[in-house]
């Protein structure tokens, strides 16, 4: 049977002011009909890329040369108009942010009967019967009424279906998936995953699947392409590459996963670092007007939340978005004014605290983001911003004193300290999280809040995030309050777990104990739904 | 503001004689782009001349801006034109006064409220914006409403009745001037300031625990730098033209003082007595800064905000 799309000696290059750049370096690889091709790599592997070119999208610098036959017909040689009858018929794409495809000023019945009233010439009538059997296909609850409502109104995972049903509409050969489920909760992500398992069924349709995750790769693939700088390293089928790779990248990458298997707990002491009681904050949706303020709608992001962190003790927040793990954090260093409730680091009591009184506490709690290069200055080079606590905390320090310290502390998370007059622009993703990690550390304090630290990064700069935090947390005693998304890493960092659901703290207990004998029914939903669950992987690198 | 960071060259560097990296900054970055672009280096070039010349200017002119020249006086159309062996390089003005010297107190004038009022416009826009934005809530609310208030009176005609109870000053102009040109500069900042003080960076500042004032000295205003100077730049253009118009209705600076906009005035009034050039001198120096101004300004724009185009 001959492939439905072959790609041959496709390269992809860019004319940048620096210079010609390859993204793309000869790939080749055939996509069968009822097939599913994942392609995984970490940022700049080029995997976007190819699908950019196959689809014709590629950026006005960008060149791609080769071949891409799709039913006998190079893709690459065919012209504007020629490509979008292809687009729009045949080859169906989702992207990973579903509100940059939907028109947020068009009703999605507009937005999806347009597509058939150009492609099919059906009636305006026959295209919204078939939209609304297009959604109920992709299991939007209400569809009727639902299908003249804004993008707007749909949830996340709402709108991705959406995506789903509009490229699925024309009932296209290939469905091309870039990053569909990246932004998403992992129990909206699974029940994308299935739907796009049922869809290809239905259609007996190809998929492309792009991932940097390997986790959804065992879910969904039948195949992979693992790239690496813009070359494929290594093709095989799913159980081969995963199990038994055989390319050094391949196994790396896989090396770098975090297995679900939780890690055994370490025995921890028993003085108490932090101790929280019943702390409630919510936010109201306010009218104003000269500053007088109603508040009209509340929102309860934490609502009665009471953990306890022990000294050396690494505590993991598990939540999807809107679970207020993040309000929860801002709350404890006092970024946020909590409601009610009282927080206790050591001895001293935080809420009543004032501004100033609360300063020469911090540095005993620092915390680290997650957007590493948001949470730098961009006019300030790495010394200003690592100096800054030290200039803040210590204001006698002379400025001998304060290199030597910033010069340690860059030492101590492995930069360079010959980079201390760089700008964080001129860094990669994670070494700006290196400089953040080392800002905290400077004043050595004794709780450090991580905030997703490391959900930004790709699946090796993780691991290596993730080991200096533990290797870190060591040498310094300290207790880590981590906040993640993600269960794996959850698995591998924590000693304990306190799960959050709407601002509610469900359940906490050991690691261990929360991943077999999960009692809270939310628990449950948030294991069952980890991508690659079934994937018995091997811990490689444990804390 | 294209003044590097001295700091760290001032610090000690013996320890351990590491090579240190040269780090380039994005004042670095903008820098480079701003002098790559040919149409603002052109302009900054122009203008800088325009500057040195209405300053320098007066030590080669053979007559003061005061004196008339009564040879002239009967009949300016002839004797009155530009020439090199009457002494006067730009001809005289309808009194017989020397145009070359008038149009270089002209621009003198015109320079300096256009100055006078973007520093203005840059310095109390600033501090104002920032602070209502970075505090946010009631200071916010209550700064931004004075804003608003002063915004919606008719400043030309408020301006146009102090110039007529008072005397009429070049004082009064930067005055005026300065009442209002600040007001846009405080909205665009506060605006900034609003989606600044969101940033992460800005929330580990608060982490750590810096100061308030600390937080907006080193951590909002570098970051408002960039849009602050593109829009002082545009801002000059737009004050010399609010200062042309008054002088050009008759009610701005006052003899024996003048400005690009009172010449302008007065040689159109003598366009059709065959002494054009006493349109055409101050006009051309009008329209060349102006153009200056603004492509140095999108130059400017373009080279600090790559993305913006």
């Amino acid at each position: 049977m001959s492939p439905l799309l072959s790609i041959k000696n496709l390269n992809v290059n860019f004319d940048t002011p620096d210079g010609e750049v390859n993204a793309v370096n000869n790939l080749n690889f055939d996509l069968h009909k009822g097939e599913t091709l994942a392609i995984v790599g970490e940022s700049g592997s080029g995997k976007s890329q190819t699908a950019f070119s196959i689809l014709g999208l590629l950026s006005k610098n960008g060149r791609s040369s080769g071949s891409i036959l799709f039913n006998n017909l190079n893709l690459l040689s065919l012209n504007e108009k020629e490509m979008n009858q292809v687009r729009a018929q045949k080859i169906g794409i989702i992207f990973q942010d579903p509100m940059t495809s939907l028109n947020p000023y068009l009703r999605v019945s507009d937005q999806l009967a347009e597509v058939l009233v150009v492609h099919k010439n059906n009636s305006r009538n026959d295209a919204l019967n078939e939209s609304i059997k297009m959604l109920e296909a992709v299991n939007i609850p209400n569809a009727k009424n639902r299908i003249h409502m804004f993008p707007h109104e749909f949830s996340g995972g709402q709108r991705q279906r959406l995506m789903i049903a509009m490229s699925l509409a024309l009932s296209p050969k290939i469905l091309i998936a870039d990053e569909p489920t990246t932004a998403l909760d992992v129990t909206t992500e699974a029940q994308i995953l299935n739907l796009v398992k049922d869809m290809q069924k239905q259609y007996n349709s190809g998929v492309l699947f792009i991932t940097h995750d390997f986790g959804v790769v065992a879910e969904i693939a039948d195949r992979v392409v693992v790239m690496h700088e813009g070359s494929a390293v290594e093709t095989g089928s799913v159980e081969q590459v995963l199990n038994k790779p055989k390319h050094p990248y391949t196994r790396s990458l896989i090396a770098a996963v975090p297995s679900l298997n939780p890690r055994k707990a370490r025995s921890t002491s028993k003085e108490k670092i932090l101790e929280v009681k019943n702390l409630s904050k919510s936010f109201g949706v306010q009218n104003s007007f000269f500053g007088f303020r109603k508040v009209n709608l509340v929102v309860n992001a934490v609502n009665n939340v009471s953990i306890e962190l022990f000294s050396g003790e690494t505590l993991g927040i598990v939540g999807e978005s809107g679970s207020g793990k993040s309000t929860l954090a801002r709350c404890l260093i006092k970024l946020l004014n909590s409601d009610s409730g009282k927080i206790f680091l050591g001895d001293v009591e935080l809420t009543s605290l004032n501004r100033n009184e609360m300063r020469p506490l911090r540095t005993k709690i620092q915390m680290i983001f997650q957007d590493p290069l948001a949470s730098l200055n961009p006019r300030l080079n790495i010394e200003q911003t690592i100096a800054e606590p030290l200039k803040t905390h210590f204001p006698n320090l002379s400025n001998n004193d304060i290199r030597e310290k910033v010069i340690s502390a860059m030492n101590r998370v492995g930069l360079k300290p010959n980079l201390i007059n760089r700008y964080p622009h001129e860094f990669s993703g994670g070494q700006c999280q290196r400089v953040g990690i080392a800002r905290a550390l400077i004043t050595e304090p004794k709780l450090i809040i991580c905030d997703e630290p490391v959900s930004s990064l790709d699946v090796s700069i993780q691991a290596q995030i993730l080991e200096l935090l533990d290797e870190i947390r060591k040498q310094m005693k300290l207790s880590l309050l981590f906040i993640t998304h993600d269960l794996r890493v959850a698995a591998q960092v924590c000693d304990r777990i306190a799960v959050m659901q709407y601002g509610n703290l469900l359940e906490t207990g050991k690691t261990i104990d929360v991943f077999k004998n999960p009692k809270h029914d939310y628990t449950k939903s948030l294991l069952s739904a980890v991508p690659g669950k079934k994937w018995k992987k091997e811990s490689s690198y444990a804390f | 503001m294209f003044l590097k960071n001295n700091k760290n060259n001032s610090l000690f560097n013996n320890i351990n004689n590491l090579d240190y990296i040269e780090g380039r900054s994005l004042f670095d970055d903008a820098r480079r782009r701003f002098l790559l672009n040919k149409a603002a280096m052109i302009s900054l070039l122009l203008l800088t001349l325009i500057v040195l010349f209405s300053f320098i200017g007066p030590f080669f002119s053979q007559w003061t801006n005061e004196e008339i020249d009564w040879n002239a006086l009967g009949n300016i159309a002839t004797l009155g034109k530009p020439s090199i062996s009457t002494g006067h390089f730009f001809g005289t003005d309808e009194l017989g006064r020397d145009l070359y010297s008038r149009v270089l107190q002209g621009s003198q004038i015109s320079l300096m409220v256009g100055f006078v009022g973007a520093l203005i416009a840059v310095v109390v826009g600033t501090i104002y914006g920032t602070i209502a934005g970075y505090f946010g809530g009631k200071v916010d609310s209550i700064m931004m409403r004075i804003v608003d208030v002063l915004m919606s009176i008719p400043y030309m005609f408020v301006l146009i009745i102090l110039m007529v109870i008072f005397e009429r000053s070049v004082i009064l102009l930067f005055i005026g001037i300065g009442l209002i040109s600040w007001l846009d500069m405080a909205r665009i900042v506060r605006g900034q300031t609003l989606s600044l003080k969101n940033k992460e960076f800005i929330e580990a500042s608060i982490a750590i625990g810096v100061k308030n004032y600390i937080i907006i000295v080193k951590h909002i205003v570098p970051n408002l730098l960039g849009i602050v100077a593109v829009y002082a730049t545009l801002l000059i253009p737009g004050m010399i033209i609010t200062e042309s118009f008054i002088s050009f209705l008759g009610l701005g600076v006052q003899e024996p003082l003048t400005s690009w906009g009172a010449l302008i005035s007065e040689g159109a009034r003598t366009m059709q007595y065959g002494t054009l050039w006493q349109l055409l001198f101050p006009l051309s120096f009008f329209i060349v800064s102006l153009f200056c101004f603004y492509f140095i300004g999108d130059g400017l724009r373009d080279a600090l905000d790559p993305k913006d185009r």
